[in-house]
Formats: C-alpha cells, structure tokens, sequence
C-alpha cells in the first residue's frame, strides 16, 4: 500500500500539468455541487422552517383532541416507549377562552390558552421564556407581554376555561399567579396564544398529543402505529392523525414538486457530466502521450487490473489533496454567498440552516464523478493491442469508408476539417464538454432567475402569513363606527408602511335556498345531539337556526382586488382557489376553521349567488377560510354575526354597499420591523 | 493472484515454444496483407535462435505473436505447453510477465525511471521485491552498475540496450524475445549485445528469439530461421535435423 502510494506520488509529480487541472476539475466540481446542494438544502430548510412557523410546531404529527381513559401520564408513557418516538408530549387547548386581571376587571377575548404536559414542549412551539419561569404548579400560568403588556410576576389573573359536561360544555373562572413571561417567534402560530399553564388536567377540552419521531420518514404510518397504540384507551371517536406538513419527507409523495425534483437531478446530471468530461479529456488527452508507455507496462506485464488500481490511486491522491479545498470553496462560495443572494431577494426572515448533509453528498458525488471518469479513458488502450500500443498507434476502424479512395489535396483548414469528419469519436469529449459547459451556464442563470421568481412569488403569499401586520387584532377592530379615513391615512404615513389594505365589512341577509335550509336543519339536529347547543356556541347556532329558517346572515368583506395575490393562491386541494377570475365573482369562506365545512356545503364552486340583484358566480368556498379566518374573519366574529364570510372585490362592495365601513386594516410592512411598527400603531390607536 | 486457466498441450519436455499453421492477416480487402502465412515452427528449450529476413517478411509478426502481444488470425503458439490464445488477457499479461522477457529495438525504457528501477519493474508488477544482490550482480554481468542510478537520457544506446536486456531477464523468464536489439545500435555496440545474450544463452539456458537484419549478428546464434512472405524459406535447425 505503501509502495502504491510513492508510485502515485511520483506519477502525480511526473504529469504536474495532468495533475493541476484534475486538482482544478475536482475543486470546481466540489464547488458546484456544493452550491447546487446548498441552494436545494437551504430552499428546503426555509421552506420547512417557513411551513414549521406556519404550522405552529415543529412536531412531525399529532394525534387530534381526544378523551382518554387513562391518566396523561400513561397515555405518553405508553407512546414514549415505542421504538421510534423521540417525545410525545401533550397539550390541553382552550379554543376562545376570557381573561380578566386584577387591575383591570374589562374582560379580554379571543384568547388561545394552552395546558402544557412538559416545558420542554416551548421550544418546539417556538415559545422564548423571556422572563420568570414555567409553571410548575397547577395555579401558575405563563403569559404573553403581547397580550398582557401591564402584568408582572406574582400578578393573579382569571382565566376563564371549558368545562366540559354531560349536556354540553360551560366556562368557569379560575385564578392563576404569574410565574413568567414568554414571547412567541415572529411568524409562528404561537403568536396568537396568550398563556401557557402546567399540565393537562386542569382544562378538560380533551387532549393533543404531540409526536417528535427519531427521523421523519413514514410519519403517516408511524402516527397510525401510535393511535392503534392507545386505541383501546379512547373515549368516543378515534381521533385524527394530524401530519406536519413542513415536513417534506413525511409525505414527499404529496408535497414535493415534481419540477423541482426534476430540475435538481438535472442539474446533478449536468454537473456530473461536465465534470466527468472535463476529467475524461484530461485523461485522455494525457493517455494519447502516455499511450507508449501504458503499451510498455502492459507488454511487461501490468495487468488491467493494476493499470485501473494505478489510477484510480492517482485520482484518489489527488481527490485527497483537492477535495477539501473544494468543499471549503463551496461552504464559502455556495454557501456564504447565496445567504445575502437569498437575503437581497427577500427571504431573510427564513433562512435555511447549513446542513452537513450537503458536504457530504458533494464530496460523495465528486469523488464519484472523478473516479468514474478517470478510468474510462483505459477502455481506449483495451481496443489495443500490446503491440499496438507500445508501438504508440492507434487503430481508426470506424473511419467511414468513403475517404479511403478520397484524392483531395488537404490544404491547413481542411486537415482540420477531416480530421473531425473522419475521425468524429475523437472528438465527441471535447465537444460534449463544451455543451455542457454551455448548458450548466444556462441552466444556472436560468435556475437563478426562476427561483428569484418563486421566492419572490411565495413571498408574496406568504408575507401576511408569516408576518400578520395584525398580529394583535383586536387593536385594529373597531366594533361598530369603523376606522376612520384620517386613521387609515395615518397608518399609511406609518415609517416602514408600504401598503395599506382596508377590508369593508357589512352584514347581508340572503334568502336561502331549500338545500341550504335543509342543510341548515341538519346542522342543527347534530350539533344538538352533541351538546353544544349552548351559549358557547350561540353565534352559531343563532345562524344556524336563522338559515333553517330561510335567511343566511353573511358578513360581506369588500378587498381590493389587487390584494387578494396576497391572501392565499396556493390551495393544493382546491385548484380554483388560486385563479381569480375577472368580472362578477363572490369568495365564500368560513368563518372559523370549525364552520369551514358547513361553509363549504353552503356554497360551491361553480354556483351562482344573488345579492343586492346582482348575480355571482362563487368560487374557491373552502380554499381560503383558513388564511381568509386567521387575518380577517377571527376579529370580525365578535362584530359580525353570520357563520359565511363573502369576500367581493372592493368595486363591488362599493356599489351593493355603499354603507360599508372599514373594519380591519393590513399592513404591508415588507422590511420587517414588525415590534416597531406594532408600537407605532398602539401609539396612533392611543392618540 | 491470477491463475492460468489455458490448455496444457502434450509435448516433449524440450520444446519451449511450438507454433501451428501461425497466420496473420492485416487489413481487408484490397487492403488485406497476408504478414504470416501458416508458419509451424518448434523452438526447444535453451536454443538461441535468430529470425531474418527482409523487410515486411512477417519476422517482428511472428516476434510478436510468439509474445503474446498480438493475436494470430488463425493458428496457435504455445510456450511451455500453454496455449496462448485460450488465455484471458489478464491471465495472458501474468503469463508473459512471468515467462517471456522481452528486448526492443527502441529500448522502452521509462524516462522517469532509474537503471535500477527499471530493471527492477517487471518484479514491482508482481509484487516481488527486487534482491538487491540478484540485481547487482545483473547489472554487473551486463556491465552497467556503475550507472544503477542513472536516468535512460544519460545512458549510451548501447547501455540503454543492457538495461533493456537486464530487465527482460530479471524475472528469469525461460524464453526472451529480441525484436531487432541492435537496429538502433552501432555495429561495435552491436556485436556487445549480442554477445551478452550468447553469454546468457549459455550461462543461464535460456531460450532466445532474436529478430534481426544482419546476417553477420544471426550467424551467432545457434539456429537461424530464414523468412520470405510470411513464411519460413530456411531453417537451420529443421537442416541439421
């Protein structure tokens, strides 16, 4: 091995031009797949940080609300001892719960209240203690400062939860001492929770059980595994299996692109290629001088055996000496470099974390590319004989036959030409090589410009998503009168502010129709049958016996039309939700995400709707409720009555009503800032 | 370890190498040239025997096809009772580094290497260190040791044909080919190589195939075969049988 190594050594030194440009091969080839590894790491772990925020957890899957017969503890224990469960942790969740202080007896509404099994379980749902401590007995609570900016700790609070009975479910109040604070990441669904309290028996609305597998492939079956687990141990229905999906390995089959995928393995192909190529020239430029020598060697005796060990020794030799250098070029070019890239096209807010993972494939798929490459030059000298090849000829068989006979003088560019023409395998390397150079030189510009388009694109949908410019909504409600046009202009003249977007609410009564009534009729006899035929409920079910009655009571927004890109295109499961047509259309969404269905029942897509003597065509009934309810509907429940929200373009609502206030205002603050801009609005909203 | 898996012919224990209706055809065609045409020849164990004739009468072909090194139209050529076209190249590559030495007219020797590296290469390629006294005394007997740290460039024609020599018998192959060892060598120089392998021939018993056009060289060896159109016009050993 020893020997091998010298004798590597010194054909290295010996063929120092070979050397330096195989060296030079590897570290390009090491850089570009760094890069392309990087950049397709980085889009993912954005994306997957993006959807994580997005989804409030970085938990791979849950296990819906469910009543168990056993105590939490065991539930978990049970799950914590299966083989590829990392964590399983709970959470008790209060939908809309109220919230009075000592100082301040104004009851706060609208609140998301949390029982956690574990304090662990912070972080995953991307909660920062900022001060004091979790709770640690069932009387203690942690509060957000967003929600409670004047408590302190040892501050005694009420919250009021669900308790749930044999007829329904009822509130009652409960007192707390404030042990800490806590402040949600910007961005995440946690934002909107209010306060965090210890364990998960003190809030009986069923519990959640939250799953961290080892690795996060089959989540699907896994979460299947861990509810036949704790079937037996279930009250009522088995409940759902519920996926993260910023997890794009859990399901790849549903959420990766297949564009994409195909785009990356191309540009894998071409870089392999080209860098293959580039080596197999090299190589085979210096095995036509070399030709002699490797005949020498194989008449004395060196089998084919050993000349491929030789090289693939000299290739590896200089892999070791070159690759390092490569993959440090490529963590600083591909990677150091594409962050501002991504930063200057506005993905700052999520950036992709360095995975080590692309070191390795890049070092893998180099060490590859050059190992493969250097040895394919030797089925040249196998086509020869020894004799052929000491004597340094080579054989053209394949030349075509029609030149043998040729009498043409060649003249210099005519020597050229046939020898290309008669020669043509000599020369396809070279010319391969050059395509693809030109070819990798495109793809990448273009590669560039197509996901500067995407990511500019997603950002657009995704900016109100992560940064709801009205995070705390209540600030921007204003129950009856409206906003104020002075308000709005004020907001607008905001630092920071590029666009502001006001949504017109007015309440309409539209005739039902008999299968609306029906359905309505339906509703109720459940919901009865359930329970929860109770004030808790009353909006609802106000509305439901309303539309039973004939009459659906909507809230109607009026958005500007060249806002709605920025509520939500991208609806994998209603397709139509992301074409906005011109002309006279009407978007119907739920309310909240519990009435999505009904919505959905309520209006399709495809029908049409009357209002004011106008005539509708409505679209996209269920593929907006969730983004349409987390940024407009949700502070508008409070004021306006009805279960269906229908969203008409602004020019729209204008001409039906003309009585139509502003209600809610959305900001478009794109360079971030978002803390400074909430307190330049409290400051406005106290003026 | 590569293992030879050709065919053992039965032959008396004396004969080294055994040719059968030996043919080689280059080309097609118009352009089809007949180099060897059915040459059957028996060269025994220890013989010194010089091929000639004149240019392109087949006798480096021959050469060459004895080797090993190129392959017969029809035919075969057998050396030491193995049958050389029923062997898979690697095993064939085995076979010749271990049994055939062999003698250029253009030296090849490798530029970058030393006398006593090249000399010494054939063993590397098996995977045999060189004993430092065999090769001394090698290079000694073909009086170069003095230049055992030489590169080829420094060395005369003539010293370079020595180290040729002296690295086609290192392995002790029982048969070594010489293809025109003297072309490119003065007559002085001449007459010293080809002494030496008359010295080896004798001393070490080994069988030598030499091609050459010089009469005057071949009248040294012990059996001279003459060649005409790829065949054997004359034999002198066929004669004194």
């Amino acid at each position: 091995m020893i020997e091998l190594f010298k004798d590597t050594l010194r054909r290295i030194k010996d063929h120092r031009t070979r050397s330096v440009i195989v060296c030079l091969a590897v570290i390009l080839t090491a850089i570009l797949y760094s890069a392309v590894f990087g950049i397709a790491s980085s889009t993912l772990s954005a994306y997957e940080r993006m959807m994580q925020l997005l989804n409030g957890s970085d938990y791979h899957g849950s296990i819906g609300y469910a009543y168990y017969k056993l105590p939490c503890e065991e539930v978990l224990a049970r799950l914590n001892r299966m083989p590829y469960v990392k964590e399983a942790d709970a959470v008790t969740p209060v939908g809309t719960g109220m919230m009075s202080t000592e100082e301040n007896d104004l009851i706060t509404t609208s609140l998301r209240i949390l029982g956690f099994s574990d304090s662990r379980m912070m972080s995953h749902f991307f909660l920062n203690m900022t001060e004091g401590r979790f709770p640690e007995k069932e009387d203690e609570v942690m509060l957000s400062h967003s929600f409670f900016p004047d408590e302190i700790i040892g501050s005694r609070v009420t919250i009021w939860l669900m308790k749930k009975m044999d007829s329904g479910a009822e509130s009652y109040p409960r007192e707390f001492t404030v042990t800490g604070f806590y402040e949600a990441e910007i961005g995440s669904g946690a934002s909107e929770l209010a306060a965090v309290v210890n364990g998960t028996s003190n809030l009986s609305e069923g519990m959640m059980i939250y799953l961290k597998f080892r690795n996060r492939l089959n989540t699907t079956g896994k979460i299947g595994k861990a509810i036949d687990s704790i079937r037996g141990e279930i009250s009522g229905d088995v409940p759902d299996a519920i996926i993260n999906t910023a997890y794009l390995t859990g399901n790849l089959k549903e959420r990766m692109n297949p564009q994409t995928v195909f785009a990356l393995l191309f540009s894998v192909i071409i870089i392999f290629g080209a860098a293959s190529m580039l080596i197999v020239g090299v190589y085979s430029a210096a095995l036509s001088q070399d030709i002699k020598t490797q005949g020498l060697l194989w008449v004395l005796g060196m089998t084919e055996k050993q000349r491929k060990r030789a090289i693939w020794a000299e290739a590896g030799v200089l892999l070791l000496f070159s690759l390092p250098v490569g993959l440090l070029l490529g963590y600083i070019i591909g990677w150091q470099m594409l962050v501002p890239l991504m930063d200057s096209i506005g993905t700052d807010r999520v950036t992709g974390r360095f995975d080590g993972w692309v070191a390795v494939f890049a070092a893998v798929f180099t060490a590859a590319a050059v190992l493969v490459s250097a040895v394919k030059p030797l089925n040249r000298i196998r086509k020869l004989t020894p004799i052929e090849a000491v004597h340094g000829e080579e054989r053209h068989e394949n030349q075509d036959r029609k030149w043998i006979r040729s009498r043409k003088t060649p003249g210099v560019e005519g020597l050229v030409c046939r020898e290309i023409v008669r020669n043509p395998r000599a020369h396809i390397i070279p010319a391969v090589s050059v395509s693809l150079a030109a070819l990798l030189i495109a793809l990448t510009s273009s590669a560039a410009a197509v996901m500067r388009e995407n990511i500019a694109s997603d950002m657009r949908m995704t900016d109100y998503q992560l940064y709801p410019a009205m995070e705390n909504s209540s600030v921007m409600i204003d129950s009856g009168a409206g906003l104020t046009e002075e308000f709005c202009e004020a907001v607008k003249d905001l630092d920071g502010v590029e666009n502001v977007w006001p949504v017109r609410v007015a309440v309409d009564h539209i005739p039902a129709t008999a299968a609306q009534k029906a359905l309505a009729a339906e509703e109720i006899e459940y919901w009865r049958g359930a329970g929860w035929d109770n004030e808790y409920f009353s909006v609802m079910y106000r509305e439901l016996i309303a539309a039973a009655n004939g009459t659906l009571t909507c809230c109607v927004l009026g958005i500007p039309r060249e806002f709605f890109p920025a509520l939500s295109l991208k609806n994998d499961n209603y397709p139509t939700a992301n074409k906005i047509p011109e002309g006279n259309y009407v978007i119907a969404a739920g309310m909240w995400r519990e009435l999505e269905d009904m919505t959905g029942d309520y209006f399709s897509d495809g029908d049409t709707l009357t209002i004011g003597g106008r005539t509708f065509s409505v679209i996209a009934s269920k593929g907006w409720s969730y983004d349409v309810t987390r940024r407009i509907a949700l502070p508008l429940y409070m004021y306006a009555s009805g279960s269906q929200l229908l969203i008409l373009p602004l020019d729209m609502f204008e001409t039906l009503y003309p009585d139509g206030y502003v209600n809610t205002l959305l900001v478009d603050e794109p360079d971030g800032g978002i803390g400074l801009l909430m307190d330049s609005l409290a400051e406005l909203c106290t003026s | 370890m590569i293992c030879y898996t050709g065919s053992i012919t039965q032959k008396g224990e004396s004969d080294m190498i055994e040719t059968k209706n030996l043919t080689k055809i280059y080309g097609s065609d118009e352009n089809r040239l007949r180099a060897l045409d059915g040459v059957d020849l028996t060269i025994s164990r220890g013989e010194f025997a010089a091929i000639v004739g004149p240019s392109g009468c087949g006798k480096s072909t021959l050469l060459h096809l004895l080797g090993g090194i190129d392959t017969p139209t029809e035919g075969i050529v057998v050396i030491e009772g193995v049958d050389l076209s029923s062997l898979a190249p690697d095993p064939l590559t085995v076979f010749r580094r271990r049994h055939i030495g062999f003698v250029f007219q253009s030296f090849n020797l490798l530029p970058r290497l030393n006398v006593w590296e090249n000399v010494t290469l054939p063993l590397g390629l098996d995977g045999i260190k060189a004993d430092k006294y065999e090769v001394e005394t090698m290079l000694s007997t073909l009086g170069i040791a003095e230049k055992r740290f030489a590169l080829p460039h420094q060395l005369s024609g003539g010293q370079q044909q020595r180290v040729a020599i002296a690295r086609a018998l290192i392995t002790k192959p029982h048969v070594v080919l010489a293809d025109e060892p003297t072309g490119n060598l003065d007559s002085k120089t001449s007459l010293d190589v080809v002494l030496t392998l008359c010295r080896l021939n004798e001393e070490l018993s080994q069988t030598i195939v030499m091609v050459t056009h010089s009469e005057e060289l071949a009248q040294m060896a012990s059996r001279r075969i003459r060649m005409g159109d790829g065949r054997i016009v004359s034999d002198s050993g066929e004669a004194s049988k």
